[in-house]
């Protein structure tokens, strides 16, 4: 071959390979080595083949948020670490029968990577071959943004007598930032939202926020309950996101599918390495301690079988004036729409909780006896009263409604209310004068908690954990020591029948406890069951609940959303993590307009007018928790915390907290949150129809966009500026 | 717009750390309650933020903090050997002392001039800066022959009285707090408020046994030094030392004489605060706060140790507290290097609020807020006692009687029961009298009729058949005892007068007395507090303790030559309890009538029937074996270390049993294991 020939070839060569790489111009933004792979009409994604690295872009600014670290230069963190942050997805694995799982990722170990491109993505099939697991990510973008699927069938181990897999972590260094090198924050779904800023935290903090979804696994954990602290606010919605302020973009990573079994984690710098990162850990199987003995002797065992799920994870984009928390949880909350998340949603006039005690029970000579709270008569003696003075409309529950009452009918497992507070005749009579007045009466139903004390016979059927034994919770009571819970197929069994029942007899509501906040693996008939099948069982009997009655289900995990007509007994605030800097109404801006959700009881409230500037905040309901009698009257049972909950003395308060909340609402009707602005103390509220809520927490007056408010008030200015 | 937005986000940043969060306090809080258990009520404090840099400043271990009278915060910031002067919004002011004028600033006082007095611990001295960071004077150990030579003198914690006194408490002194004069050379004043050692009947006999070096190396021979200390505006210091008594804290007067009874504390207490109100404040270690009144009732007890949460408001090592004079809570932590502010909520004012015009005597003030805090808690005892006083001021009685039972004051339900049974008396007295007098007159007629026509007949021969019946006949013998308990043991052992079946049938009516005595006796002379049932127990105790003390009672007689049949003692036993057959009813009425100021009655009759009880036990060992009085009493002696003896044995039996059921619920683990799970 002449040289010349040489020389033209190498030049094609050349022209092709630059041609490859540079094939779409990328802009400033994007690092060398990325190739857009999808687009949508505000964002470009990008892909790095080498370590399956994600870039997302904004059209409108060209700013841009990287999964992985780019320049490393000056970091010394240890191979594990820089491993983790350099990689798109981080694997984990057990080996024989460690405790510990073993980190597999694209830079410390083995592996080939090939792709497949589709239209709007890819699927990246990983294999990494010294352990001999591979599987697939796959990767589609749309116009909420993308969503990254790795399905459970892909997943193939070829050594599993020696390495399994453990768990997968999903692009969790999206958004990330170092030492303050951005400005915005992380989202973290503690409670109703908290964010943490990413500014240097000089080392401070030394512990990340990792929290399970949907709550501890009390399957797999050994809990300890403690009578003095108050535990952490459980996850009740599996979201998690970041927003760079400076650069007006920010995501939000939605699990929708493997919520069952992911932990979410938010780093902030100074913790472990010195970036902030957030993201969501999936665990398919692990290896824990089989005891043999009560006292002790255990040993180690891994799970029979995985957990039986695909893990779908979406994250929504947003850039400009949506990349704030509001405008992310707006994304989030149109998403739900669209996937009919609400669709079963009540649609109640504004109102608010009251929950009745009925009936509790104390020690006595021979056995236990009744204490009556609130007989059936006197809570329609309550209801009349509050209806004549301007409550127009309320959702009533009952509680303690059984014959061996609040803490020791448990769980409900029948429909025939308690001839101490007026028998079935009373109930019904109570129910149509209600009705009558156009409230919607439900009785409290959980199908989850167990009474040994009471129903010896239930024991049999008593959740059990991972490793077979009955679990168990103390009560801090008088009367009764411990509860069970009931095995999921009980639940659903008495659940069912308890369902019929009450529909039969003419029940409208039912409110749902227990099952709506637990999620666990367990063991039934000899076997491992996965928290996918208790899922799988509670979704079950909160849909046949709702199909057959108004189901009102209590701190309801995300699940469980599309079968709630009204969700009740949410959280107002967080758990006041050291590193978070400030709580928001995710949960809120997210629900606003789309189902009616009541929040926590008023009454344990330490600050009344705060606590009622937040209900205003954000739109939700209030709900009181009331008796007759007064409440020293349960001193000597187990609900001998509740300390203040006469009627007498909350009658104004409901009065004028409804017309308060009501008048607000009776502008926002239908409407959402559309932003969530915070200026010092000063909060304002704008809803999508205009409307706008002003608020100041602090105890001094205050100023903002011209309005001016005293401390600890609030101010609503409506569509036309009025 | 972009801009705007951008600006406003700033705005929001800057401002976040006052933010308005309602968040879920990590502890609970907790009051004492009726019976003087912890109760759980509303947050009393709210933790509201954290702080750990001061400008550019961190702390490094501090182990005090004060408020001086400028209002800032003075912490002994012992790792940077230096004092650290912050407001209490947390923004650097100065800092007093450096790495060469202190080696390990362990205490800080700030007197009205705004000197700063420092505990050197290391430095083995006290020393005085002026409000500009210059040193104006060193206190060094003082050179009293009284002082001792072995005496340790570190300063660790320090205090000043009005008069410049100084009050140093020294790092492993337990003679007491060292007071030295300001005057002339710093005279040492002498030791002041020591603790005093815990003394047991072990310690006591170990003291007897071991030798001086043994001693000086036990712990609880040797009183716990003082850990912290603070003054109030009249002079009172107040301690903290880690010992598990009351005297963990003590307020001591001038005299050196503690003047402070708590009645709930924690031990291993660190930091003690008291605020302008009198109001008392202690932190342990672990980061549980306590507010007491200032005469030492319990208000609020709460706080959370931080396992890793990294929650506001949790704590890992507590050293320092101050309590502002709006009740504002500022907390150091020397682990996590940060002052936690605590703010009082809604209800706390109210309760403070309440308390301040109660203290000054004004009832009837009071009266209104303590209703508003019982609206938000119905269990909160201080409440109702406090409504319960404005009420009996006002002669609301029968009101005043309920807020009492609530609060669970035992005095103020007894001074109103005691009016409100003076009213009825007067009101009825003139009644009751009357309807006595018809009452004598009626029966007294009956009985002039009866004797002529004999209409009564009947049933007097029908109460002579009931009387006659065996079992009454038999039963009936028991108070026998009470007239001659000769006869009565003469009569079990030799006419069959008595059957095992009628000693059961005491026994029994016995147990039902005494069941009703203990749970329905009226309100101040309870011994059970309300709700407690323990049916169960009452019974095992009764029975029991009835049965095993006849056994042993037999099994020693038969050895010693007692002529008493196991029947003879099982019958003697339960008719010996005849007196409280007679004095528990009695006893029952007048608890429910009588209040303190007649408890006498109460005491009398109990000591007469326990008395009587017991004699007449006495004297049936004797009578039914045909003992001497001498031989009575060793048998009994002989019976109680027999009885000592069998509970033992049971014990073991039970932990055998125990250990037993271990063994086959660890077999069964290892069956589920080998065979269930693992196949």
């Amino acid at each position: 071959m002449s040289r010349i020939a040489k020389f033209l070839m190498l030049i094609a060569l050349a022209a092709l390979f630059t041609g490859a790489v540079f094939a779409e111009a990328n802009s400033a933004n994007i690092p060398k080595g990325y190739e857009k792979i999808a687009e949508n009409s505000a964002f470009n994604l990008y892909l790095m083949r080498e370590n399956l690295s994600l870039a997302v872009e904004s059209k409108a600014s060209g700013n841009v948020l990287h999964s992985t670290v780019q320049d490393t230069t000056g970091l010394k963190d240890n191979a594990q670490w820089s491993g983790f942050y350099r990689s798109g997805v981080v694997m984990e694995y057990i080996e024989g029968l460690k405790s510990s799982n073993t980190q597999a990722d694209f830079v410390n170990s083995a592996h080939e990577l090939t792709y497949d491109f589709t239209e709007n993505g890819f699927t990246a099939h990983v294999k990494f071959t010294d352990i001999g697991i591979s599987f697939d990510v796959n990767v589609e973008m749309d116009e909420t943004g993308f969503v990254v699927t790795i399905p459970q069938d892909s997943i193939t181990e070829e050594m599993s007598e020696k390495y399994t897999v453990a768990t997968f972590t999903v692009f969790p260094f999206l958004g990330h930032s170092r030492l303050g090198s951005d400005e915005g924050y992380m989202i973290i779904p503690d409670g109703q939202g908290a964010i943490i800023e990413l500014k240097d935290n000089e080392g401070r903090f030394t512990s990340p926020y990792d929290e399970p979804v949907y709550g501890t696994n009390i399957g797999i954990e050994d809990s300890v309950y403690s009578v003095w602290s108050v535990d952490t606010e459980p996850v009740i919605m599996p979201v998690f996101g970041a927003v760079h302020t400076d650069k007006e973009i920010g995501f939000l990573g939605y699990i929708e599918e493997g919520d069952n079994a992911a932990r979410i984690m938010a780093y902030p710098n100074g913790v472990r390495t010195s970036f902030d990162w957030v993201g969501a850990r999936y665990t398919y199987r692990w290896v824990y301690q089989q005891p043999t003995g009560p006292s002790s002797g255990t040993v180690s065992m891994r799970t029979e079988k995985v957990r039986d799920f695909d893990i779908v994870q979406r994250f929504f984009l947003t850039d400009g004036e949506e990349a704030t928390y509001a405008g992310l949880a707006k994304a989030w909350r149109e998403y739900m729409t669209e996937k009919g998340v609400f669709e079963n949603a009540d649609d109640r006039p504004y109102d608010v909780e009251i929950d009745f005690i009925g009936l509790e029970k104390e020690n006595y000579i021979l056995g236990k006896r009744d204490v009556v709270m609130t007989d059936f008569e006197e809570a329609t003696a309550i209801l009349n009263d509050l209806n004549d003075n301007g409550v127009d409309h309320l959702s009533v529950v009952y509680r303690g409604w059984l014959s061996d009452g609040l803490t020791g009918s448990l769980p409900t497992d029948d429909y025939s209310p308690a001839k101490a507070l007026g028998g079935k005749d009373g109930f019904e009579a109570f129910m149509e004068n209600a009705k009558k007045r156009g409230m919607i009466v439900s009785l409290e139903a959980d199908f989850l908690t167990m009474n040994p004390d009471v129903h010896p016979t239930y024991v049999y059927n008593a959740l059990k954990k991972m490793t077979s034994q009955t679990f168990r919770k103390p009560s801090f009571g008088m009367v009764y020591d411990t509860v069970h819970y009931m095995n999921p197929a009980k639940s659903r069994e008495i659940a069912n029948s308890v369902v019929d029942k009450m529909a039969k007899g003419g029940v409208e509501g039912i409110s749902v406890t227990g099952i709506t906040q637990l999620m666990s693996d367990f063991y039934y008939q000899n076997h491992y069951r996965d928290s996918v099948e208790m899922m799988g069982t509670y979704s079950e009997i909160a849909k046949y609940a709702g199909e057959n009655m108004k189901a009102t289900l209590q701190s309801a995990n995300h699940y469980l959303w599309k079968y709630a007509g009204a969700i009740s007994d949410m959280p107002v605030g967080g758990s006041d993590y050291t590193y978070t800097q400030r709580e928001i109404p995710l949960l809120a801006i997210a629900l606003s307009g789309k189902i009616p959700y009541y929040v926590e009881y008023v009454n344990f409230q330490a600050n009344n007018q705060e606590f009622f500037l937040h209900l205003m905040e954000q739109g939700a309901r209030a709900c009181f928790l009331i008796t007759e009698e007064d409440p020293i009257e349960l001193q000597n049972t187990n609900s001998a915390n509740i300390y203040s909950s006469r009627f007498e003395l909350y009658r104004e308060n409901i009065i004028s907290w409804y017309r308060e909340l009501k008048a607000l609402n009776d502008l926002v009707r239908d409407a959402s949150i559309l932003r969530h602005d915070q200026e010092g103390n000063m909060v304002k509220v704008t809803w999508d129809n205009g409307v706008k809520v002003y608020l100041n927490f602090g105890d001094n007056g205050s100023e903002m966009d011209g309005v001016s408010l005293d401390g600890m008030t609030y101010k609503v200015v409506n569509e036309n500026g009025r | 717009m972009k801009k705007l937005l951008l600006v406003l986000l700033l705005v929001t940043l800057a401002f976040s750390s006052f933010s308005p969060a309602y968040a879920l306090t990590p502890y609970r809080t907790f009051t004492l309650g009726v019976n003087g258990e912890l109760v759980e009520t509303q947050t009393a404090y709210d933790p509201v933020r954290t702080m750990t840099r001061f400008g550019d400043e961190s702390l490094k271990t501090p182990s005090d903090l004060r408020m001086g009278p400028d209002g800032n915060l003075y912490i002994a910031d012992t790792g940077n050997k230096r004092i650290l002067v912050v407001t209490t919004m947390g923004e650097y002011v100065k800092e007093i002392g450096d790495k060469k004028t202190l080696k390990s600033p362990k205490g800080v006082f700030v007197n009205e001039n705004l000197d700063v007095y420092v505990a050197d611990e290391n430095g083995r001295k006290v020393i005085v800066f002026d409000k500009d960071g210059n040193v104006i004077r060193e206190y060094e150990r003082p050179t009293h022959p009284l002082f001792g030579d072995k005496a340790p003198y570190k300063p660790n914690k320090i205090v000043l009285d009005k008069r410049g006194n100084l009050y140093i408490a020294s790092t492993g002194s337990t003679n007491g707090i060292i007071q030295i004069s300001p005057v002339g050379d710093g005279e040492f004043l002498g030791y002041y408020g020591a603790n005093v050692s815990s003394v047991n009947i072990l310690t006591k006999l170990k003291k007897m046994v071991f030798s001086a070096e043994q001693l000086s190396t036990m712990a609880g021979i040797v009183p716990s030094s003082v850990k912290n200390l603070t003054i109030d505006e009249k002079g009172m210091v107040y301690t903290v030392s880690q010992s598990n008594d009351a005297s963990t804290l003590r307020r001591l007067n001038v005299a050196g004489k503690d003047t402070l009874v708590p009645d709930w504390f924690y031990d291993m207490n660190t930091a003690v605060a008291v605020n302008s109100a009198g109001s008392i404040f202690t932190a342990n270690a672990n980061g549980y706060i306590m507010e007491y009144t200032s005469e030492g009732d319990t208000l609020f007890v709460f706080g959370a140790f931080d396992y890793g949460d990294q929650r506001i408001g949790t704590f890992k090592s507590v050293t320092g507290i101050v309590a502002a004079d709006d009740y504002t809570l500022y907390v150091l932590d020397e682990v996590l290097n940060s002052i936690q502010v605590l703010r009082p909520t809604e209800f706390t004012d109210l309760v403070h609020e309440a308390f301040t015009l109660f203290q000054e005597g004004k009832y009837a003030q009071s009266k209104e807020p303590w209703t508003k805090v019982l609206r938000m808690n119905s269990l909160f005892t201080y409440a109702s006692t406090g409504l319960g006083e404005a009420l009996y001021r006002e002669d609301n009685f029968e009101e005043a009687l309920t807020a009492f039972r609530n609060g669970g004051s035992l005095q103020g339900y007894s001074d109103s029961f005691w009016e409100i049974r003076g009213d009825w008396l007067h009101k009825h007295l003139g009644g009751i009298l009357i309807g006595i007098a018809i009452l004598v007159v009626v029966l007294k007629i009956l009985q002039i009729i009866n004797k002529k026509t004999g209409f009564l007949k009947p049933l007097t021969k029908a109460k002579k058949a009931f009387f006659g019946l065996k079992p009454i006949r038999q039963f009936n013998w028991c108070f026998m005892m009470l007239k001659n308990p000769y006869d009565c043991n003469y009569g079990i052992k030799h006419e069959r007068r008595a059957s095992c079946f009628s000693a059961f049938a005491v026994m029994a009516v016995f147990f039902i007395l005494f069941v009703v005595n203990k749970y329905f006796s009226g309100f101040l002379f309870r011994s059970v507090p309300e709700g407690y049932y323990e049916l169960l127990n009452d019974f095992l105790i009764v029975f029991a303790v009835y049965m095993m003390l006849v056994i042993c009672l037999y099994l020693v007689c038969t050895i010693k030559e007692g002529e008493a049949t196991f029947k003879d003692l099982l019958i003697g036993s339960a008719y010996s309890l005849a007196p409280m057959l007679i004095a528990l009813p009695i006893q029952l009425a007048l608890t429910n009538v009588l209040t303190f100021n007649e408890q006498f009655f109460i005491t009398v009759l109990k000591v007469v029937s326990l008395g009587w009880t017991g004699i007449l036990i006495v004297l049936m060992i004797m009578y039914l074996n045909d003992f001497t009085f001498a031989k009575t009493i060793k048998i009994i002696l002989w019976t109680m270390i027999t009885v000592l003896i069998a509970a033992a044995l049971l014990f073991v039996v039970y932990v055998l049993i125990s250990q037993l059921v271990d063994f086959v619920s660890s077999i069964y683990g290892e069956v589920v294991y080998r065979f269930v799970k693992n196949r």
